[in-house]
């Protein structure tokens, strides 16, 4: 039973997650081209023999998409919960013998599935790319913002998840989760800008500071919007 | 609430509020079990809040739903595995392609029979390569009961599955809903509008009227004991003291000289009574259709509130 549900999640979700997947892929795709296109006209030898600064900056294009293909996490999240509402299909769903708890686990299931694939493969990019590529041999250099990114996808996802379960249509929840999550991003930065005991911190600090507030929030985020989702489909009176 | 062995479906105090307005009050629904149940009520008169409660589509703000021997807030797992319902239009996945559906109906629920689904997808002739949302309102109906009939359920529920068929479709829709019921020893609730296709299926019925149950019973004793009177009287007489004559007048209608009467739980020492009250002496009686009942059952509930 749960297997039937997962497959049918997965196709609700399957366009959602398509745009996620091509969103990681094509800004380095973009980047291998524009290479292998300068390469060309430079005479800079075969195609596939990057230089260590071209391999650097396709591993920053791919951090990129994996940062872009946040934005449409929000639509995966709708995708499961919102459009099941829109196109009523909850209430064939509500009216079948199956608890409601095991409709959402399997939409949970997927919804963590479809975030940790892009996170798992940016994530062992990193990990299998060279280190120093900031000009900086420690390796938080390179996994700090990559764990800013991470929770930002999450954080997103948390948003779309609980939005989707308020709001009937996948577009606005979509739409606000985008808007609450770069609203927080450009609020912490404005913050740094203006409040000011965060201006006095000392320059060497201040990205790292921020990088950690911006990991709370998106966790922040991530957890209540994960968790306060699921009550209220669990919870409300009509699915 | 006992668990009484005749009932299909029982309801206690059941109730749903959505803000300040009352949709559903204290309704205490009794189907009894085999019987063809017509759920009857205006536009806006509680009819499918009151069945999205009873499969659980809808949590009730008091009271309590029984689906034979479960407590559908209790176990409602267990109480839908006894349901199949009908919505007024289909809400299976639109994306997805008849024989998906099917699949995923299949994979779902235990009880699914896949020799009657196919069965029945021949005989209403559904193309399971086409897709849901492609399907014209008359097949899209009848998926629904397929959907709804192919495991086999005790109680089938119907919230106004003929809404927008045109007359043919729905006189199918109805025949395939009345084979249904015969095909095996079922229950069947089912709300429409079409009264003359009520009349012609049910044995019982459930007129309710802005939430509450203002009549149920059975179809034959409703309509052997509302009858309308046709008077003559000799001086004017006001409803006021019509109504004094006999409590169970529950429409009263005029024209020039003549009052009609529509009378409930009739006998006829109480037409000969009012008869003779009102020194008329022209006095007809005549039976109503379910439609006619209907409506005077629910003008006269409107004239007593006002």
């Amino acid at each position: 039973m749960f297997l039937t549900l997962l497959r049918k999640d997965w196709r609700l979700a399957k366009p959602a997650f398509w745009l996620t997947f091509s969103l990681v892929f094509v800004p380095p795709l973009v980047g291998v081209l524009l290479t292998a296109y300068s390469r060309i006209f430079d005479n800079a030898g075969p195609l596939w023999r990057y230089s260590n600064d071209d391999h650097h900056s396709l591993i920053e294009l791919f951090l990129g998409g994996y940062l872009m293909s946040g934005l449409a996490i929000p639509a995966v999240a709708a995708s499961l919960l919102a459009r099941e509402r829109r196109e009523r299909s909850h209430a064939f769903l509500a009216s079948l013998p199956i608890s409601r708890s095991r409709i959402l686990a399997s939409k949970g299931v997927v919804a963590l599935m479809l975030f940790a694939i892009p996170t798992a493969i940016a994530w062992t990019t990193a990990s299998l790319s060279n280190p120093s590529f900031y000009g900086n041999a420690r390796m938080e250099n390179l996994f700090t913002p990559l764990l800013v990114e991470t929770a930002f996808f999450f954080g997103i996802g948390g948003l779309g998840w609980i939005l989707a379960s308020i709001l009937p249509s996948e577009v606005l929840s979509s739409a606000a989760a985008l808007v609450l999550a770069i609203t927080a991003f450009f609020g912490v930065i404005l913050a740094f800008a203006v409040v000011p005991s965060l201006r006095n911190i000392a320059p060497g600090q201040i990205e790292e500071t921020r990088n950690l507030i911006l990991i709370a929030i998106y966790c922040f985020f991530a957890l209540t919007g994960i968790t306060g989702g699921t009550l209220i489909s669990c919870l409300r009176s009509s699915p | 609430m006992s668990d009484t062995p005749g009932l299909a479906i029982e309801t206690t105090g059941l109730s749903r509020r959505f803000g300040k307005h009352l949709a559903v009050d204290g309704l205490n629904l009794a189907v009894p079990r085999g019987a063809i149940y017509g759920f009857i009520g205006l536009n806006g008169a509680g009819k499918s809040t009151t069945i999205r409660m009873l499969i659980g589509l809808l949590a009730p703000s008091a009271g309590s739903v029984r689906i034979r021997d479960t407590e559908l807030a209790r176990d409602p797992v267990a109480a839908k595995a006894r349901v199949g319902y009908v919505p007024d239009r289909p809400t299976a996945y639109p994306w997805m392609r008849v024989r998906e559906v099917l699949a995923f109906c299949e994979g779902v629920i235990p009880s699914w029979s896949p020799t009657l689904a196919s069965h029945l997808l021949k005989k209403y002739r559904i193309d399971p390569r086409s897709r849901i949302r492609s399907l014209s309102k008359g097949t899209g109906a009848k998926l629904s009961l397929l959907l709804a009939l192919a495991h086999d359920p005790e109680i089938l529920i119907l919230d106004e599955p003929t809404d927008g068929l045109d007359p043919i479709a729905r006189d199918e829709f109805f025949e395939e809903v009345l084979r249904a019921s015969l095909d095996s020893p079922r229950t069947v609730l089912i709300s429409s509008h079409s009264l003359q296709d009520i009349q012609r299926a049910t044995d019982h019925l459930g007129f309710l009227h802005n939430g509450r149950l203002i009549f149920q019973g059975a179809t034959d004793d409703l309509l052997s004991s509302t009858k309308r009177l046709r008077l003559m009287p000799q001086s004017p007489i006001d409803d006021g003291t019509l109504r004094k004559l006999s409590p169970d007048i529950s429409h009263i209608a005029r024209e020039g000289r003549a009052v009609t009467l529509t009378l409930r739980n009739f006998t006829p020492a109480a037409a000969e009574s009012l008869r003779s009250a009102s020194h008329s002496p022209v006095f007809d009686i005549a039976d109503l259709s379910l439609d006619d009942a209907f409506k005077d059952i629910v003008k006269g509930m409107e004239t007593t509130c006002s």
